[in-house]
């Protein structure tokens, strides 16, 4: 139920907002505000409980359906027949069965609860099933067995978090939106429920319909609240993604027809997909690639991110960095890896996901060197900061897969802070060239306190959040030729691909500092900066949680890691071992 | 004929009437109609749109009023021991005649919302578009021959003047004209490949067709030419390819609301009246040709005329500046999207292979009939025909039809969360789960989906991110208010709850 609350109250905030007059702006600011928050206590609730081991588990739940689905079989003997058939999920497929007892269960109006109870049957057996909790359960369309199915596990669930919290912060920030604000929060809303929905939706169709509805309110909230180029930006944004979801759909297609299953329970597909050929999981590997690679995004399907955060709003260019990057990374996570075990820890994809995430981490960094304006500077950061999660995912040593998954959140925090930051100053100068800034330091003493902790949380100086992540991503990394060596399935990554990827920590340093350097340090370039405020109490009051996150994350991160541990080792299990 | 058989056939007629009734009180409305205009003084037309509204809701309630549908032929002869007749009342015509009362409700207050129409007496407009829903009642149940063309014709008649009713408007008076020519070009095709049919199989009953050419192939090229003209007649009903090309001109000139009512419901009855044809033969049936070396079955044909379809409309859209030419090309698009729901129909046709189909009807009904209802408004507003620009700030202007504009468009895209994206899913998903699955049709269909985004967000675009001159507010009518935001919940609810709406579906199979 706390799942469903939290997706659909910003859906009934926004249906509220519709209700409201377009003139009262206060009004309307207030009411997405408190929606957001409203939003927020159910994942605080589900937060809290998980680490106490709390919430429906997903083998009890799905266990507790299939034998509802048997009961409803009113024939005493098909019934039990059914019940020996599901003793062995795997042996007793769809594709196994012999046409007579597929006969006989159709005819008997029992195929259908047998089919059920046995895709749920196989969901429930898999290593990361154990780890899904608040598992909701429940039937959409029927006739392409299309299900309501939501859970959350530790890899999820912090990005839950985070998406609920940054919603909070992005939309009071969006305070100092002035034009249809109506239209505005609406559609922040929407975009809020989307994000939720797509970090806990485990019905492969669902997620692909919040994946879609993520998409949507984007478009119009950069097209329209965006900078100069918006429609340029915002229709390649569009386009990109749309092609993406589009290849996507394909393997989702695939895996639904393949052999009979019928089901887009990712859990049953994964319990599968051990015993996919090889040649199947290339394609089913390279086909979610392409939807989830353009999330990510990784070089060369980045093009439309500079563009995107640059011209969106500032709050906007927050959730995009902050949360929606993280649907890449989380589309590996939980779809590509469980589903093509083989293709992922095979040679060619090791090699070919961590040395695109070398070229992300160099490449990112070089062209934020490059840059002149402030919000691209961030933006390719973004690039850049996105290939240590790639980096730690082709590891997939325990070490690499904990980094990765931490690099994701910290740099949420540090990226949608690094806006905030940019946003700030834009705010007040209006425009945003690096080269014609200079001591903010001296003007802004309390914005610039913040902004360093942002920026150095981005380096990754030791003691704020950023450094423990990276760490743990070249520890995995560095560890992964030596840990799979007498390995015959899992390939480590070469060891070269980490030294070469030891210069971009050298790069993000100097690109930041440089950063640092020009905007806060040095004399007051302009007089017009000397009329600059600093950080009203709104801004200081949002900037403070990502200050806080960004140290708390970096001193204690064992609270993250206390989440992740159990579903990152599972995944990892899961993937590294021959089914 | 003796007393005693005299008696029987009036018994029958007494039976068989109760399932004739909707087409009766249409004809019924007709007259009254007409009368209406020469003996009321004065009118406004809303009286004659409140009689056409009644009749239409009775026939709607005839259509449902006796649940089960008989699957039997109506007023008809026994021959070898069956009944056979020149209409059948079984559930799948039962879902057509519902379908285009359906449209004919909706299109009536779109006609009071449209200005050009207004301050007329509206008699005999009203008496005409229930004049083309009884033929396309008379469509949706034909199994004779004859039959199909009495319908196609009497829907068509009236279709000509319809889109020529206003009679200084230039464009619609060449519209009316070409689409005359167009269609008596096409009806000559069809009859010409049915008389043909006639000499090759001695009936043209659709069970004397069935009957006579019961192999599964046959290398008759007579049968081939046969086949490509009476496909022909079906395909310009259809507005698909290679019969399209009227499309753009008509819906351009013709009054808005009665091109919303030919998208929809003539689409539909055409291809009521193609399925029944088609199922009709045998499964596999092929026409050998080229002394055996070749051969084309039905799929190969509707396939071809599928792909060419979606492809042709939806480039065709591109760059189209008006939007009722954009949604004619749309309108091509779409029948070549549910064409792919044909081919996937084996004789017989059970309800998993119809829903997809049936349950794409129904979305593109409150889609198409919601983005022609929004364009009707705006232009009885503007007094100048819609362009892509005249949209520009509809949603600051006017949100609450620019929000339901943009959930048609995203439904004709086929995004979630709407209708659309149910309805195209179900028809690739059909596509795939075939026993020899086409896979690449479906690639074909994916990528349309993409060019269609294109141009479908080229509207959203403008009412949303485009500057406009004026940004007052825009206030319509309340009622062209109404009808758009209850065509937009359909449209969002046959998303939510499809499992419903499926289900209802599949109930209408062939009897």
């Amino acid at each position: 139920m706390l799942l469903t609350l939290s997706i659909f109250i910003p859906v009934i905030g926004a249906a509220l907002l519709l209700l409201l007059p377009s003139s009262q702006k206060s009004l309307l600011r207030g009411v997405a505000l408190a929606t957001t928050i409203a939003a927020f206590v159910p994942i605080c609730m589900l937060a809290l409980g998980y680490g106490k081991g709390e919430g429906e588990k997903a083998e009890v739940k799905l266990a507790a359906v299939a034998s509802a689905r048997v009961a409803t079989i009113t024939d005493v003997a098909l019934r039990s027949e059914v019940q020996q058939l599901l003793v062995d999920p795997f042996k007793n497929q769809p594709m196994n069965l012999t046409a007579a007892v597929k006969d006989r269960l159709v005819k008997g109006n029992a195929y259908k609860a047998w089919h059920e109870a046995w895709e749920l049957g196989v969901a429930r057996s898999t290593v990361i099933a154990k780890e899904i909790r608040y598992v909701e359960y429940g039937n959409w369309i029927t006739a392409f067995n299309v299900n309501y199915f939501l859970g959350v596990d530790g890899i999820s669930l912090p990005l839950l978090v985070l998406a609920g919290l940054l919603s909070i912060l992005c939309i009071w920030y969006s305070f100092n939106i002035e034009e249809g604000v109506k239209a505005y929060m609406i559609l922040f809303l929407l975009l809020e429920a989307g994000l939720l929905g797509v970090f806990c939706a485990l019905d492969f169709f669902l997620f692909y319909v919040f994946w879609e509805v993520v998409l949507l309110p984007m478009y119009f909230l950069i097209g329209f609240w965006g900078g100069p180029r918006r429609l340029y930006a915002a229709i390649k944004f569009f386009i990109y993604t749309l092609a993406g979801s589009v290849i996507m759909l394909v393997a989702l297609l695939a895996l639904y027809f393949k052999d009979g299953y019928d089901t887009f329970n990712v859990l049953t597909l994964m319990g599968m997909a051990p015993t996919f050929a090889s040649n199947f999981q290339t394609w089913i590997f390279i086909a979610l690639f392409a939807g989830f690679a353009i999330k990510v995004p990784i070089v060369p399907f980045h093009t439309w991110l500079p563009d995107a955060h640059v011209e969106a709003p500032t709050a906007i260019s927050m959730m995009l960095a902050g949360i929606l990057l993280k649907m890449g990374g989380y589309g590996f996570f939980r779809f590509s890896y469980p589903l093509a075990p083989d293709a992922a820890r095979s040679e060619t994809f090791v090699k070919f996901i961590a040395i695109l995430g070398l070229i992300n981490l160099v490449y990112g960094a070089l062209c934020a060197m490059a840059q002149t304006d402030f919000k691209k500077l961030v933006a390719y950061s973004s690039v850049s900061h996105m290939g240590y999660v790639l980096l730690g995912m082709a590891a997939m040593t325990s070490a690499g897969f904990q980094g990765a998954a931490m690099q994701m959140l910290n740099h949420g925090v540090s990226s949608a802070m690094m806006f905030l930051i940019v946003g700030i100053v834009y705010e007040r100068a209006h425009h945003r060239d690096l080269n014609r800034f200079g001591g903010m330091g001296l003007q802004m003493p309390y914005y610039t306190g913040f902004a360093v902790i942002g920026f150095f949380a981005s380096l990754g100086l030791p003691g704020l959040n950023g450094f423990i992540s990276e760490f743990f991503v070249f520890q995995g990394a560095f560890q992964s030729e030596g840990f799979w060596a007498g390995s015959s399935v899992v390939y480590g990554m070469p060891r070269w691909i980490v030294y070469a990827a030891l210069p971009g920590i050298v790069l993000t340093a100097a690109y930041i500092l440089w950063t640092i350097q020009r905007v806060f340090l040095g004399k007051v370039t302009d007089h017009h900066y000397l009329e600059f405020k600093d950080l009203s109490k709104r801004e200081t009051l949002i900037l403070l949680p990502f200050a806080f996150l960004c140290v708390y994350l970096g001193v204690q991160p064992g609270v993250l890691l206390n989440y992740m541990d159990g579903s990152l080792k599972a995944l990892q299990t899961f993937v590294t071992t021959k089914g | 004929m003796d007393s005693q058989s005299f008696t029987q056939a009036v018994a029958m007629i007494k039976r068989d009437f109760g399932a004739f009734i909707p087409e009766t009180v249409l004809s019924i409305a007709i007259c009254l109609l007409l009368l209406h205009d020469v003996l009321v003084k004065g009118a406004t037309g809303r009286a004659a749109a409140a009689l056409a509204l009644v009749a239409t809701v009775i026939a709607g309630i005839a259509v449902v009023h006796d649940v089960a549908p008989r699957n039997e032929e109506l007023f008809g002869w026994m021959q070898d021991g069956r009944k056979l007749g020149m209409i059948r009342d079984d559930a799948f015509a039962r879902f057509f005649k519902g379908f285009t009362l359906l449209g004919t409700l909706i299109a009536i207050p779109m006609t009071l919302s449209h200005k050009a129409l207004q301050g007329r007496k509206m008699g005999e407009w009203y008496a005409l578009l229930l004049g083309a829903a009884l033929g396309m009642l008379v469509m949706a149940s034909a199994t004779h021959l004859l039959m199909f063309f009495m319908g196609v014709e009497f829907a068509s008649m009236a279709s000509y003047l319809l889109t020529s009713y206003i009679k200084r408007d230039m464009k619609g008076s060449e519209a009316g004209m070409k689409y005359a020519i167009y269609g008596s070009v096409a009806s000559a095709a069809m009859i010409f490949g049915m008389s043909l049919l006639y000499g090759l199989c001695g009936g043209l009953h659709i069970t004397d067709l069935a009957h006579a050419l019961s192999a599964t192939s046959t290398s008759s090229t007579a049968l081939l030419v046969a086949g490509a003209l009476v496909f022909a007649g079906f395909a310009y009903k259809m507005a698909a390819f290679p019969m399209h090309f009227w499309c753009p001109d008509v819906y351009e000139g013709a009054p808005t609301p009665f091109a919303a009512f030919l998208s929809v419901t003539s689409k539909a009855a055409g291809f009521a009246v193609f399925i029944r044809f088609l199922m009709a033969f045998a499964p596999g049936f092929k026409i050998e040709f080229g002394g055996g070396n070749a051969s084309l079955d039905w799929r190969g044909l509707i396939t071809i005329a599928c792909v060419a379809s979606m492809t042709l409309g939806n480039l065709g859209a591109l760059l189209q500046d008006n939007v009722k030419r954009m949604l004619a090309y749309s309108s091509i698009a779409h029948a070549g999207y549910l064409l792919m729901g044909v081919v996937v129909l084996a004789p017989g046709a059970a309800p998993e292979q119809i829903r997809p189909l049936l349950f794409y009807f129904l979305a593109y009904m409150f889609m198409n009939l919601g983005a022609f209802y929004v364009v009707t408004a705006l232009e009885s507003r503007e007094g100048v025909p819609s362009t892509i620009r005249s949209f520009a700030g509809i949603g600051r202007r006017s949100p609450v039809f620019g929000i339901c504009m943009t959930l048609f468009l995203f439904s004709l895209i086929g995004i979630p969360p709407t209708a659309g994206f149910t309805g195209k899913w179900m028809l690739l998903n059909a596509l795939i789960r075939q026993p020899q699955p086409m896979i690449w049709l479906a690639v074909v269909a994916g990528l349309n989906t993409a060019i269609s985004a294109y141009y479908y967000f080229r509207l959203v675009r403008a009412m949303w991110l485009d500057k406009s001159s004026d940004d007052s507010p825009v206030v319509f009518a309340r009622l062209a208010t109404l009808m758009v935001v209850a065509l937009a919940i359909p449209t969002i609810w046959m998303f939510i709850d499809s499992d419903r709406v499926i289900a209802f579906a599949g109930h209408f199979v062939l009897g």
